[in-house]
């Protein structure tokens, strides 16, 4: 990404191009799955990297940036869930709906674990995404959330037990 | 690993799969790295019987609102000397030039609003706007083999909105329902006044049948459906495939939108031998397409407005009067009240059956009615005595609905050596002017927009 401000320092600029060029699709993927509204997940993808960008000086460990802009579309998604439940998304906004590509290429039995998985808790939603999706260590998860390891191991198998029910209830 | 562990890993990767690219970051939306990042302050919670006012407050805020949606003017919205204030424009990156960034701007304050790489391996290579000066629709192709790849001439499209005032003033949304036009030669891309349709005229499976007709469609820009589409195996259409936009995208000239919407014009160029003369003939016209019309036939449903012709130069092309058809590489374009044909043309000093040479060239924007088509009027003129071995350019980018006033350029193009040079001596940099009332007005606030492909306001 280019910028037009020449006083924007180049390491941040290059770092944060770089770093979304890698990562970018694989958060806006997480945020799609945790969300369900493609546009509404770019939004916070993005704004997860503006982040980065702007606090890119006051950052206390620059050589993982990953940690910090995976952290800030974890919260962001859980932003953009409360706000969805408080209704105040915007006249405009529309209701996530499931996308043509997802009915087109995604079977209806992982559809459905999708779904169950959008219905679980905030917290039980995110750790199986960052378990199972992103393939974190339960170490990265509890960072990444900011709980402790046991939460993440407790949270894990209580969402897991709940898609199972959730799956039977529907079946 | 559990079966449910499996599943769950298995389910959310095929469902994130969906999800193939990317929209471009624009960091520019950020304020600067280590600038302190002000929130705003929290108001205070509205009272609880403040709910139903807020509630009626809100359906006449929707109701206002999708007024204002419905009315998005038709009619450029004039920024300053009656012409548009915002405009978005590929602009070639050096060393070569393969990858076109989108550079957004402010003609009126000079500022550049963002400028936007594409996904990575992909180059924009579409712009086009609508009327209300805020909204644009652009297309990406892949880089292959280090070029633009010919066989995808627009294969993401995404709405480019500006929103001044706000943090994020400029927000691109990729809009997946329009075409990937895979394998056609795309000759003519234009987004109509209101921003709801967009007009493409290609030639589908060009590599493969480049004999095709000629396809002009028109898609929903919101759900990509197809509203419209006209053929024709008259390839003189939109200028012809033989113009090799060679990465820089169709012309924005091709093809626009007049009549409030309700019309598309578009240019056709051919040549025939004058059984006289002997001497190839070219013969320039501006077609009108009445979009109200039934029928699918592009040459049979649509009618001649305006037209021209001169006998070829063996030569010197650029000698004679001054007229659009002395030069074809600038497209005649009807202006949006249907009235009108402006043009930018060159004439040499130079007697017909020479080489031209060093001297003052007269460079000139042109308007014809339709009602008296074969008298020229030139709207403004330059003398540009361009140095040896470079040849002056003259471009169009933009008219108003009457053709009362132009934006355009003029140039001194020298020998090129490859590669894309960021900063042109000023002799070769561009000069950017409004031309109204007889006069062309530098336009300043274009600043060091040396370089772009296409540019649309």
């Amino acid at each position: 990404m280019d910028t037009a401000n020449t006083d924007v320092p180049p390491q941040a600029t290059h770092a944060v191009t770089a770093l979304y060029a890698e990562h970018g699709l694989r958060l806006v993927r997480l945020a799609v799955i945790m969300l369900g509204d493609r546009a509404a997940a770019e939004d916070v993808v993005q704004d997860a990297f503006l982040g980065l960008y702007r606090r890119w000086d006051s950052l206390a460990d620059t050589s993982n940036p990953l940690a910090y802009v995976r952290a800030s579309v974890v919260n962001g998604c859980r932003s953009a869930l409360r706000r969805r439940s408080r209704g105040t998304v915007g006249l405009f906004t529309e209701p996530p709906a499931e996308s043509a590509e997802a009915r087109a290429l995604v079977s209806e039995e992982y559809r459905a674990v999708v779904a169950a998985i959008r219905r679980l808790p905030a917290r039980r939603r995110e750790v199986l995404l960052l378990r199972y999706y992103l393939d974190m260590t339960e170490d990265e998860t509890a960072r990444a959330m900011g709980v402790s390891r046991g939460a993440v191991k407790s949270a894990t198998s209580r969402a897991l037990a709940a898609i199972g029910r959730i799956l039977k209830e529907e079946s | 690993m559990t079966p449910a562990e499996r599943v769950v890993r298995a389910a959310t990767r095929a469902y994130g799969e969906t999800v193939t690219e990317l929209r471009p970051l624009d960091l520019t939306a950020a304020a600067k790295p280590g600038e302190r990042h002000v929130r705003p302050r929290r108001r205070r919670r509205f009272p609880g019987w403040l709910a139903p006012v807020a509630a009626a407050a809100a359906v006449v805020a929707l109701a206002i609102s999708l007024v204002i949606v419905r009315n998005i003017p038709a009619r450029p919205a004039p920024a300053s000397g009656g012409v548009p204030r915002y405009y978005a424009a590929l602009v070639p990156q050096p060393p070569q030039g393969f990858q076109n960034k989108l550079t957004v701007g402010d003609a009126l304050t000079g500022a550049r609003l963002a400028t936007l790489t594409p996904a990575r391996g992909y180059s924009f290579s579409v712009v086009t706007a609508a009327a209300d000066d805020r909204t644009f629709v652009v297309a990406a192709q892949p880089i292959y083999d280090g070029a633009a790849d010919k066989r995808f001439p627009a294969r993401t499209w995404y709405l480019l909105r500006i929103t001044p005032g706000t943090s994020s003033q400029v927000r691109l949304t990729r809009l997946p329902t329009l075409p990937d036009l895979k394998g056609a030669h795309l000759l003519a891309v234009a987004l109509s006044g209101s921003g709801r349709e967009i007009a493409v005229g290609f030639i589908p499976d060009y590599a493969t049948s480049p004999q095709s007709p000629v396809q002009l469609r028109v898609y929903s820009v919101t759900t990509g459906n197809l509203e419209r589409a006209w053929s024709t195996s008259d390839q003189t259409v939109f200028g012809g495939p033989g113009r090799d936009t060679a990465g820089n995208g169709p012309p924005t000239t091709a093809l626009t939108w007049v009549d409030d919407d309700r019309a598309l014009a578009f240019p056709t160029i051919s040549a025939a031998s004058d059984p006289r003369t002997h001497q190839d003939v070219m013969y320039e016209t501006v077609r009108l397409l009445d979009m109200s019309a039934g029928g699918g036939d592009l040459i049979a449903d649509s009618r001649v407005i305006w037209s021209t012709q001169r006998e070829s130069v063996p030569v010197n092309d650029q000698h004679g009067q001054l007229s659009c058809v002395n030069n074809l590489s600038i497209l005649p374009m009807l202006t949006a009240d249907g009235k009108t044909i402006v043009c930018a043309a060159i004439k040499s000093p130079n007697p017909q059956g020479t080489i031209t040479a060093p001297g003052p060239q007269t460079l000139a924007w042109l308007a014809y009615s339709t009602s008296a088509p074969t008298v020229a009027r030139t709207l403004a003129q330059v003398t540009v005595d361009a140095p040896k071995w470079t040849s002056p350019a003259i471009d169009l980018q933009w008219t108003d609905s009457s053709g009362g006033t132009l934006i355009g350029t003029w140039t001194i193009e020298g020998a090129s050596i490859g590669f894309i040079d960021p900063n042109p001596a000023p002799t070769y940099r561009p000069h950017w002017g409004v031309i109204a009332d007889g006069k062309f007005r530098p336009l300043t606030t274009m600043g060091d927009l040396n370089l772009y492909r296409a540019i649309a306001w």
